[in-house]
């Protein structure tokens, strides 16, 4: 079993309705890592993390968690 | 063995240092047999082969992980275009200046030095660009 980092990023995004231009420039981050963020291919450092949380007025337990899945190996 | 976040993030950050290290010193050790033992080009092939290699390599794999062009300055669509045409520019204009200083006034090979490093550097940078495009339509 390994975790996955999940996160809500998209949708709290979407009802704050700010676009992920919008977010990249209040965290300080590129339009493109928002886009990874979201599509959950990169994990966010903790420091980026708490910045979204900031901005998305959520904790970090409702904006991240961790799953588990079956190792495919 | 575990696989530690702090230090895969450490031995990444070694390797960086120690492959800028390399890049820097074997494109030093090429302008200085160029330049100052006037060795030809054949003469240093084998060196120019690896630092070009890797270089391509560390290019497009920046391309690969949709790394825009002109990061970490960021540009809008125009300054980007101006950036396109540039620093092509820039580059074949110093490519004709150190033709100049090896073999003289030579028009010629001046021009043919200038135009093929124009063309070459515009070819890399829209073929960079056609790969961020693709990746962020499949990533974003």
């Amino acid at each position: 079993m390994i975790n996955i980092l999940k996160n809500s990023v998209k949708q709290s995004r979407s009802e704050k309705h700010i676009t992920q231009e919008e977010l990249a420039e209040k965290v300080g981050v590129t339009r493109q890592t928002i886009g990874l963020i979201e599509k959950e291919k990169y994990n966010p450092t903790i420091t980026l993390g708490l910045k979204l949380c900031k901005v998305l007025n959520q904790s970090l337990d409702q904006l991240f968690w961790l799953e588990e899945e079956e190792n495919e190996k | 063995m575990k696989n530690d976040e702090r230090m895969n993030s450490d031995v990444k950050s070694a390797k960086s240092i120690g492959y800028t290290i390399f890049w820097m010193g074997v494109f030093i050790v090429l302008l200085y047999r160029w330049f100052v033992l006037s060795e030809s080009f054949l003469d240093t092939i084998d060196f120019f082969l690896v630092w070009f290699f890797a270089s391509g390599v560390h290019f497009f794999t920046l391309a690969i992980k949709g790394i825009p062009l002109t990061y970490p300055i960021s540009m809008d669509k125009r300054e980007q275009v101006y950036f396109l045409f540039l620093v092509p520019l820039i580059s074949a204009t110093l490519v004709a200046i150190s033709v100049f200083l090896r073999i003289g006034m030579d028009v010629k090979r001046m021009m043919g030095g200038f135009v093929i490093t124009f063309l070459m550097t515009l070819l890399l940078f829209v073929v960079y660009k056609w790969i961020v495009e693709l990746w962020e339509k499949r990533n974003t």
